[in-house]
């Protein structure tokens, strides 16, 4: 009993479901999520990466290879659901970097974390905003 | 879906084994900036901070300096390899 | 309550599954390993045994063998079980 952690966000409604993220270093990886633990690392199946741009690694390119059964260690996350709705929240940590933006386009909700720290992700702060955020734009959604 | 893995010899060595095993010998410690350092290993900890004698500085593949004793601190550290290595370039 | 859903597979379960077979390495920046799993820990560092290290740069693709590694876990992207 007792100890279900709390994670900065639930997963769970994702598994079996596909999924798009982004890690840090710029690679960029869709699949199947499969599994997923604390710290945000993914099981994913069916992966496919697209290609950084040679010049630049942060840009993708149209061009994939399989890397079928994977895990992901990553920092930055970018997760696609359907959503109608456009806009953008962030939040910042307490030496005012940013550390988590969400963006809302067209039809996509992505989430991105940038230097995420242990001790961000135990903040209730986050916490609070990533519910909220989540419920607000996501709660309607599966 | 097996379990467990099907190869023969399924030693499992953790990275606290290999480092126990490797004090003493030589090595190649390869950095996340892709300078390789090859020495003997005097000591080392849990960080990967790595204490070496007799260390060879290599630059892409060439011989930049060598250092009577070298401390590299863990955090730069790509891999620690046991010293038995070839080149080879490929398309 | 048990907090894990049967039909979820963790990371760390996935990894130990790999111990003893080839895997496949991505590094976050222009680095892949290809070698047989021996053992992690919970960073994620890796003992690798008969490695094969590409190093992918604009003039193609650099190869080094190695024996036996401690990879830091610190800078892998992705890990999969299959290779190509």
């Amino acid at each position: 009993m007792s100890g279900r952690k709390e994670t900065v966000l639930d997963l769970a409604k994702f598994v079996d479901k596909g999924v798009q993220v982004k890690l840090t270093g710029g690679r960029q990886v869709t699949g199947t999520l499969k599994g997923y633990d604390q710290l945000l690392n993914l099981v994913l199946d069916e992966a496919v990466e697209f290609l950084r741009d040679a010049d630049d690694p942060l840009k993708t390119t149209d061009q994939t290879r399989r890397l079928g059964l994977i895990v992901c260690f990553l920092l930055i996350l970018v997760i696609l659901f359907k959503h109608s709705q456009e806009g953008s929240s962030f939040i910042r940590s307490r030496t005012g970097e940013y550390v988590l933006k969400f963006i809302v386009t067209r039809g996509v909700v992505g989430l991105q974390m940038n230097r995420l720290t242990l001790d961000d992700i135990g903040s209730i702060e986050i916490k609070r905003r990533m519910f909220h955020f989540c419920y607000r734009f996501a709660g309607e959604l599966l | 879906m097996s379990t467990g893995g099907e190869k023969g010899s399924t030693t499992t060595k953790t990275p606290a084994d290999f480092l126990k095993s490797i004090r003493g010998r030589p090595v190649v410690v390869k950095l996340n900036s892709g300078v390789d350092y090859r020495g003997i290993l005097a000591c080392l900890d849990g960080y990967m901070n790595i204490a070496m004698e007799q260390t060879e500085e290599y630059v892409n593949g060439q011989l930049k300096n060598k250092y009577g004793d070298a401390f590299i601190r863990g955090n730069n550290v790509l891999y620690i390899s046991t010293s038995k290595r070839t080149l080879a370039d490929g398309a | 309550m048990a907090n894990t859903n049967p039909s979820q597979l963790l990371p760390s379960e996935l990894i130990d599954r790999c111990i003893g077979s080839k895997i496949w390495v991505i590094m976050k920046g222009d680095k892949e390993l290809v070698g047989t799993l021996r053992g992690f820990d919970v960073y994620v560092n890796m003992v690798l045994e008969d490695v094969t290290e590409y190093e992918i740069t604009a003039e193609g693709r650099r190869i080094t063998k190695l024996d036996q590694i401690l990879l830091n876990g610190n800078n892998i992207a992705i890990v999969s079980k299959s290779y190509l």
